[in-house]
């Protein structure tokens, strides 16, 4: 069962999308919807990321069947 | 061998970290988090061997299993302790970590407190 790296690369993509979408809407004088965007891209890679938790946590309690 | 495929997914975890952590810290504590998640679900074959070969020891040299259950319990609840401290630590939260750290003292004395029962019951007796 290994896992991909592919995980990393979509958090990154996120990450670097979000900031230029950033810098774009301050550039356009929109600081709000620049603070919202961010702010919805975080959650959106922290609900996958909270997938990603739970199964290692499951995985830490079945390989040592506790 | 497997540590060159480590070692290449951490450095690939560090770069996009850090390409992403000015402008956006959150993301940065994000992509390390993730890189620590996907490293360890590749060394997960070494971990399952080694516990498979100690659960032999254990039967073969005859110590109650209930104590060889609570060694490993508490192997799992400092590393999981770890594993959250250090992310603390990672975005900069100090006083988070050392938080998660004093929990996981408290819960691992907890848990091996019927151990230290049973050894004071026998040190009890022989005097």
């Amino acid at each position: 069962m290994c896992m991909q790296i592919n995980i990393v690369f979509q958090i990154a993509a996120v990450g670097i999308l979000v900031a230029v979408l950033n810098q774009v809407l301050i550039r356009a004088g929109r600081e709000e919807q620049a603070m919202m965007t961010t702010l919805a891209g975080l959650v959106v890679v922290l609900f996958w990321l909270i997938q990603y938790i739970n199964k290692l946590f499951q995985t830490v309690a079945t390989l040592f069947n506790l | 061998m497997e540590i060159f495929r480590i070692c290449a997914t951490a450095m690939i975890g560090l770069f996009l970290s850090l390409a992403v952590k000015k402008e956006s810290p959150g993301f940065a504590v994000l992509v390390g988090l993730a890189t620590g998640i996907v490293i360890f679900f590749q060394s997960y074959g070494y971990f399952s061997y080694v516990y498979h070969c100690l659960c032999q020891l254990s039967e073969r040299s005859g110590i109650d299993n209930k104590y060889f259950s609570i060694i490993i319990k508490i192997v799992v609840i400092a590393y999981v302790t770890q594993f959250g401290c250090d992310i603390c630590k990672d975005a900069g939260e100090n006083s988070v970590a050392s938080k998660v750290e004093m929990a996981g003292r408290i819960i691992i004395a907890f848990s091996c407190m019927p151990l230290i029962m049973a050894i004071m019951e026998e040190v009890i007796k022989f005097l």
